[in-house]
């Protein structure tokens, strides 16, 4: 018996277990913060959230572009890009605070802010050169994700960086005034240690990356005190003050307008462009961008030569309105570059002069097919240009139309499509890779930034000389008279400048054209001017954050 | 010692001859007979005093010593079933007649026939509170199984199998079908390496006072499965097998060439008719009548001190999917041994199953653009012929012709899986009793997929692709625990109390390689004819994982006067899945059972032959959630929104927090009440259960929103203070004739399920899930989580009809003018208010004839097939649809906005199988001892509104981990069997 019950201890002594869950697959590296190389994996992922969100057709760029005359996406054929309705409520300003896109942008915003925190606050704590350096760029970028948090949802967010790691204490919301004094209180602590561009490059934050947001946010600054205004009145101080910085940047000579080919701002080369002040620098394999021209163009448009599978899907293209903006102004050279002849003169090319034109793209479409595996070629070898079918759908001929709805304009090649980033030949499906930098804040846009600014200040001939440098560098074949310069004629020339690069809903709000009935929009709602909080955010924490209108 | 000739008649108490009946020689083996179509036999016996053993289910067994008779005759008394039915419980049987929890019992004997790959099918509609749900129609695919319904709104609500006291880990074993353009598919049941012939019984625990002794795994409920142990009594070889015919049951109604033509003409689309003399079928062209052989033999024995049961089986199914097929081959020992003057008994349990399934080009969730075998097919143009003049494959000039599919893809998944334990029960002192099991249970999961290369246009790899995939798992167990028992008087004690440690280990991995230089050989079998690797293509990926589990348990069972019982149990639980401030969970239970049958002021009321009161409540835990999930965990990577380039050199790597520590994470807790009636009348030829239960989910475990939106992740794993109640009721009825002289004898027999599902107190106002798939849908969901509706209740636009216009009405609910997200409503739950099984047998002399029907009401199905691909503008662009979606005065822009328009009612009544046997009269044949042969047709018919392949369906959709049922999209279609049987045993 007694020899029985020590097995049995023996037994249960051998069975027990601390239960400690022993990991096999994952580096916890809690350690990691502490090894080489630190400071930069530390930073990297700072930088790196504005992968998705800047690059993804989803995400922010629904929000800016979606929203407004310069993007919609029907419900192609019936059968396409539905995507649960976040396309049509965006641009029919019918969104709830369940939209997805809505809270995927919000969350995304709020992780850049929490990364910046818990990289200035980490930083700190380590011995490395660029320690100092590094934990500035993060308090920077902390501010500019909370000023795009400000701009779509009315609010900035700070939490003490080192509670957040920690998980103590509380984040303290900001609004109006309040939210315009943090950002600008914590641009200024960090702007005496940021570095410029020529030292490290426009994908990082610099010096010139605070004067553009300062200037946007002081020409912005009357909309952002009192959001829901029948109509803004711009102070002069604030419009000194964006011309203040805009002359900082115009000054500097790091950054120049490109003179030569306005589509080489947006090309796979366009690394450190100089009209570059701060960009998404995209490199290999780490991002999934390229996404844009991907999602305006046909399913029948082929991408890439070494990529048959790389093809456009039929998503967004502009609306009537804004195609009507153009109406005298087609001679543009921002208006379409022509790569291949599309009225069926051109029957072959070689692979060396073949690519895609740029621009926005109107009427039938002709380009290279696919044959076996690879394009169909003519006897001579020569790629062969035929009119394109849109052969994965319905058959239909690719010709864009002018007109397009949520009604009856709503098949699979309605609407025209924009063509302004170059597609990397390397991306397998068209949008999963890309080494174009894509464009937060560019020299071009401050110029007109000054010029508005100074036409709000009644100095018509200055904003006119602004405009005119931009149109001179893009070599358009007729320059602005002062009796032309109008506000809707400034605003224009925004659209013509920088359509597809996430400012548009913006700048429509400023302009008071934001409720402007288009395309299967007629919604006057101005309190649709900010973005609901999400949901999931409002029920996580109520008592904090308080819904918009 | 020469032989004598006994013979006689066996006949019920009413008179009547019993056919069928078993008799064997007592302690001799190979010796014995079976009585025939009147209940008469004969035997050759030994002439040395030697007794008989008569037996046959249903009946008491008796014994008779022959002496010097040659004749016995034998009158055998029915079985009163309920009282002496042995029930197991987790470490243990008991007596029916003492269980004072909610148990539900099938038997060999009544378990579902036909072709069956799973246990699971076995006892589908059996059980009342116990729903199984066949994912799909696909062989050997998985069962949902739910038991009392879902109390976590997290993807785990699967029950514990426990495999002769070892308990499985749920997780997956084989590999599914990898995506090489034609989409995936999930890995089959892990649960196929069990032969079906080789379970003896299987015991459902439901209530919380039988399920706490399994403590943090119990929340779910428990099946236990037990496999046929040798027997003396049944002594012999048996063969059984079947062969099988499966088409499918039922084709979707698409429209044919003709009145395809008629509406491309009435919409001037002449492009899309191609040949106006074709009419092709495409659900023709890929179902086939497809082909089942199962073979099964097994040799059964004993002596006095040892027992053995040995097996072997074979089974070859093929699917209705041209090309699909799934093998197995299973083999079983199971041994006993008495050592030590009876003190020491040590059995042991030991199987091994190989399957081998070939998938179809089949995809789980249809691609927005990737094309899959069953969307190609259903959207063929019926005006395409299939092949060219010269036998080719037809090119089709829009969409892929579904044969290409079929041709260029080959995938297989090859599953070894063993499990065996080893138990020992030593006697002590009188009354104790220690025992110990030890258990390993391992697999080993192989699958390679491949497309070939080709020149056909639209294939997401035209160079060919192949992903080698491979899954191994195992577990080991160690149990001791002492049992005790004793009798004083009118008081009776079982005390039970042990420890057990339990180790899980999984790892996967898989690899690929794209761009065959040759078509002559396949990737699969040589790799090496790859021309390209890359990180972006040809990712290599693993992981792995070890849990443990360490439990201490007891229970104690005490019983007054055979009238009062009570039994309390409880386990504490470790689990290095949680926290370490709550790696323990302790979970009680305590119950009671009145036999009121037994007390004097109803022992003298004559119909009533068994009343019995039973109450009980209890807590159970849930820990069917990711590993991992208490521990911080950075990152450091280039992609995903981590590395990015700070210098001109490249992308510096990033390091991120991916989860940030949550030590305090603990089980989900479920606490049931249970009250419950177990009733015998006219002498038990009817019986019946009622349980009433309410089973509360709290602590739910979820990946939630963080309260401060400036964290270092968006969200994290926590106990949320929420509930899910379940209340429900369960009826259970039978009635069986007692055999008649005529030798007719009948039974009918019923159970129904009414459930209330309910979520309660949740701290958000709504968690999406049921995330459709195909064109068009990405990130559409259609259910959702929200407090006062059931979980997974379906959440959508309410559909209202068509406008003038011919487009879509839908209802403002919210009334501001607008048609948006803010207008869904709740419109249905997918979980049926009543699901029900009726069964009844009927005999007369070798013949018996049984019926299984079992229906579900109440429940929603939204038909994600529909919504994909059977709306107008399709058809306008020269796909085919359904016949029924063509509604006049629909616009053909009409968009296909997931609407209510979709949702269809899940209700249905099934004749899930029917069986012919006739058992061959063998008097005067002694070395047969038994010779059956059967028919038995398979889903014969199904009543239902369902507009899908079948309303018997539940495609994975869950949105973040979040549960969804309801959901089909292009489901495997369900088979239409018919089987033909032989059952003989020497």
């Amino acid at each position: 018996m007694k020899k029985i019950i020590f097995l049995l201890v023996l037994a249960l002594t051998f069975g027990c277990t601390d239960l400690k869950e022993e990991v096999l697959d994952e580096a916890l590296n809690t350690d990691l913060l502490k090894g080489p190389g630190a400071a930069g994996g530390i930073l990297a992922p700072v930088y790196a959230r504005m992968n998705n969100l800047f690059n993804g057709h989803e995400d922010y760029f629904l929000l800016q572009e979606v929203s407004t005359d310069e993007a919609i996406i029907p419900f192609r054929g019936g059968t396409d890009w539905f995507n649960g309705g976040v396309l049509i409520e965006m641009h029919q300003h019918t969104w709830s605070s369940n939209h997805n896109s809505i809270a995927n942008v919000w969350n995304q915003i709020t992780q850049g802010i929490a990364r910046a925190g818990i990289a200035e606050s980490t930083l700190k704590t380590l011995n490395d050169p660029n320690a100092a350096l590094y934990a500035a760029e993060a308090r920077g970028m902390g501010a500019f994700y909370n000023f795009v948090l400000f701009d779509l949802f009315g609010l900035c967010l700070y939490r003490e960086p080192a509670s957040i790691s920690a998980g103590t204490g509380e984040s303290e919301v900001f609004r109006g005034q309040q939210a315009i004094d943090f950002i600008l209180k914590e641009l200024d602590a960090v702007e005496e240690t940021l570095k410029t561009k020529s030292e490290v490059g426009a994908g990082r934050f610099t010096k010139g990356a605070i004067w553009g947001i300062k200037t946007r946010l002081y020409l912005n600054r009357a909309v952002y005190l009192n959001r829901t205004a029948t109509s803004f009145t711009f102070p002069a101080e604030d419009m000194n003050r964006v011309i203040e910085f805009a002359d900082k940047i115009i000054a500097s000579p790091q950054y120049r307008l490109e003179t030569t080919d306005y589509f080489r701002i947006f090309n796979l080369d366009n690394h450190n462009h100089p009209e570059h002040i701060f960009v998404l620098d995209q490199r290999d394999d780490a991002n999934n961008g390229g996404r844009f021209t991907w999602f305006a163009l046909a399913r029948n448009h082929q991408f890439s030569l070494t990529n048959p599978q790389s093809v456009g899907t039929d998503g967004g293209s502009i609306t009537p309105e804004f195609w009507a903006t153009w109406q005298n102004n087609r001679n543009d050279p921002r208006f379409y570059k022509e790569v291949i002849a599309q009225d069926g003169s051109v029957k072959s090319v070689p692979d060396t002069r073949w690519g895609l034109n740029r621009g926005l793209l109107q009427g039938q479409q002709y380009g290279i097919v696919r044959e076996g595996s690879g394009f169909k070629r003519a006897a001579n070898g020569e790629l062969v240009i035929e009119r394109l079918f849109n052969r994965a759908r319905t058959g239909e001929a690719v010709d864009f139309t002018v007109a397009v709805d949520f009604d009856k304009n709503s098949g699979h090649s309605t609407g025209v499509r924009v063509s302004k980033y170059e597609v990397d030949p390397r991306a397998t499906n068209g949008r999963n890779f890309c080494r174009v930098d894509q464009p937060l804040m560019r020299l071009a846009d401050v110029y007109l930034m000054r010029a508005e600014a100074k036409l709000r200040k009644n100095d018509v001939a200055g904003a006119l000389a602004d405009v005119n440098a931009v149109r001179t560098a893009r070599k358009h074949p007729r320059l602005l008279t002062t009796a032309e310069l109008t506000p809707n004629a400034l605003f224009a020339e925004r659209g013509y400048e920088l359509y597809w690069e996430m400012v548009r809903r913006t700048d429509m709000i400023r302009f008071g054209k934001y409720e402007d009935t288009r395309a299967s929009k007629t919604d006057k709602n101005v309190n649709r001017r900010l973005f609901p909080i999400p949901q999931t955010a409002i029920d996580a924490n109520p008592g904090l954050l308080t819904q918009n209108l | 010692m020469w032989a004598v000739r006994v013979s006689g008649t066996i006949t019920d108490a009413a008179g009547g001859g019993l056919p069928g009946v078993n008799i064997i020689v007592k302690g001799r083996t190979g010796v014995g007979t079976t009585t025939d179509g009147n209940g008469r036999y004969q035997l050759d016996v030994p002439n040395d005093g030697v007794t008989l053993v008569f037996s046959s289910i249903g009946y008491v067994s008796q014994e008779a010593a022959i002496g010097t008779r040659s004749v016995i005759d034998v009158v055998l008394q029915a079985d009163n079933r309920s009282l002496s039915e042995v029930v197991v419980v987790g470490y243990g049987t008991q007596q029916r007649a003492d269980v004072t929890g909610a148990i539900g019992s099938v038997g060999e004997k009544d378990f579902n026939r036909g072709i069956v790959t799973s246990p699971e099918q076995l006892i589908q509609g059996k059980l009342a509170g116990v729903t199984v749900t066949g994912n799909t129609g696909e062989p050997g695919a998985n069962q949902t199984i739910i038991v009392r319904g879902p109390g976590s709104i997290r993807s785990g609500n699967t029950p514990l199998f426990v495999v002769d006291g070892v308990p499985l880990d749920n997780s997956v074993v084989s590999v599914g079908t990898a995506n090489v353009g034609f989409g995936s598919s999930a890995p089959l049941n892990p649960l196929n390496f069990i032969n079906p012939s080789d379970i003896e019984s299987v015991d459902v625990l439901k209530d919380a006072s039988a399920t706490a002794i399994y403590g943090a795994r119990g929340a779910n409920g428990v099946v236990i499965i037990t496999t046929k142990k040798g027997s003396v009594k049944k002594a012999g070889l048996s063969y059984s097998a079947y062969v099988g015919s499966s088409t499918v049951a039922n084709k979707i109604d698409l429209l044919t060439a003709a009145e395809f033509i008629r509406f491309q003409e009435a919409n001037n689309r002449p492009a899309n008719i191609n040949d106006r003399s074709i009419n092709t079928d495409w659900q023709d062209q890929i179902f086939r009548n497809a082909f089942t052989q199962n073979h099964n033999l097994s040799l059964n024995g004993g002596s006095d001190n040892s027992s053995y049961y040995v097996s072997l089986s074979l089974m070859n199914q093929e699917g209705v999917i041209k090309t699909n097929a799934l093998k197995r081959y299973t083999g079983r020992v199971n041994l006993t041994q008495r050592l030590l003057n009876d003190r020491l008994n040590v059995s042991v349990n030991f199987t091994a199953g190989h399957t081998n399934n070939r998938a179809a080009p089949r995809n789980d969730f249809a691609g927005a653009n990737t094309g899959s075998l069953i969307p190609d097919a259903l959207g063929a143009n019926p005006t395409y012929p299939v092949r060219n003049p010269d036998g080719s494959l037809f090119v089709f000039p829009q969409g892929r012709n579904p044969l290409a599919d079929l041709e260029l893809f080959d995938s297989y998944a090859r599953t070894d899986r063993v499990l065996g334990n080893i138990e020992g029960r030593l006697k002590l002192i009188k009354g104790l009793e220690y025992r110990i099991n030890f258990a390993v249970d391992r697999s080993i999961g192989n699958g390679e997929t491949q497309t070939k290369r080709s020149d056909l246009a639209k294939l997401d790899f035209p160079e060919g692709r192949a992903v080698f995939s491979k899954n191994e798992s195992s577990s080991n167990l160690i149990e001791n625990y002492l049992t005790y028992s004793v009798l004083r008087g009118k008081h009776s004690v079982e005390g039970l109390a042990g420890h057990s440690y339990q180790r899980f280990f999984q790892r996967t991995n898989s690899s690929s390689i794209n761009n065959f230089s040759t078509s002559e050989i396949d990737a699969i079998f040589n790799p090496g004819i790859g021309t390209s690797l890359s990180i972006n293509q040809n990712p290599i990926t693993g992981g792995a994982a070890i849990n443990e589990l360490q439990s201490f348990f007891g229970r104690v069972n005490y019983g007054f006067a055979d009238k009062y019982l009570l039994t309390a149990t409880v386990r504490a639980d470790g689990s290095s899945k949680f926290g370490q401030n709550n790696r323990y969970g302790v979970f009680p239970s305590v119950s009671g059972a009145w036999k009121l049958k037994n007390e004097a002021f109803l022992s003298r009321v004559g119909f009533l032959s068994e009343l019995k009161l039973r109450a009980g409540w209890g807590q159970t835990g849930n820990q069917e959630i990711p590993g991992k999930i208490t521990l911080p965990l950075l990152t450091s990577g280039i992609g995903n929104g981590q590395g990015y380039p700070l210098t001109e050199g490249g992308i510096t790597p990033g390091f991120t927090y991916s989860r940030t520590a949550n030590p305090n994470i603990k089980w989900e807790v479920t606490t049931q009440t249970n009250i419950g009636l177990d009733f015998g009348l006219l002498g038990d030829k009817l019986t019946g259960t009622v349980d009433y239960f309410y089973k509360n989910t709290s602590d739910m475990l979820l990946n939630i929103t963080i309260a401060d939106p400036i964290s270092a992740n968006g969200s994290q794993w926590a106990n949320v203070d929420m509930n899910v109640i379940n209340r429900g009721l369960e009826l259970g009825l039978t009635y069986r004739s007692r055999p008649t002289a005529g030798r007719f004898s009948w039974q009918l027999g019923g159970n129904a399920t009414f459930l209330k599902n309910e979520v309660q107190n949740a701290p958000f106002s709504f968690l999406r899930t049921g995330s459709l798939s195909g064109p068009g849908l990405t990130n559409v969901t259609v259910s959702g989580i929200l407090n006062g509706e059931a979980v997974s209740s379906f959440y959508l636009l309410d559909f209202l009809g068509l406008t003038e216009t011919g487009l879509n009405n839908f209802r403002d609910a919210n009334g501001d003018g607008v048609i948006s997200a803010a207008d869904r409503v709740v419109t249905g739950s997918s979980i049926p208010d009543l699901t029900y099984n009726i069964n009844g047998s009927v005999g007369w002399r070798g013949f018996d004839l049984t019926l299984n029907l079992n229906g579900v009401s109440g429940n929603k199905l939204y038909n994600n097939t529909a919504n994909a691909y059977f709306n107008l503008p399709q058809l306008a662009a020269g796909q085919n649809i359904v016949s029924t979606a063509v509604t006049t005065g629909e616009a053909i822009t009409n968009s296909a906005t997931a609407s209510t328009r979709f949702l269809e009612s899940g209700n249905f009544l099934r004749l899930n199988n029917a069986t012919l046997r006739y058992n061959f009269g063998l008097s005067g044949i002694n070395w047969l001892k038994n010779l059956s042969v059967y028919a038995t047709g398979q889903n014969l018919f199904t009543i239902t509104n369902y507009t899908g392949f079948d309303p018997e369906v539940n495609v994975p959709a869950n949105t973040g981990g979040i549960i969804a049922y309801g959901i089909d999209i292009t489901s495997y279609p369900r088979a239409r069997t018919y089987l033909l049987g032989l059952n003989v045993s020497f």
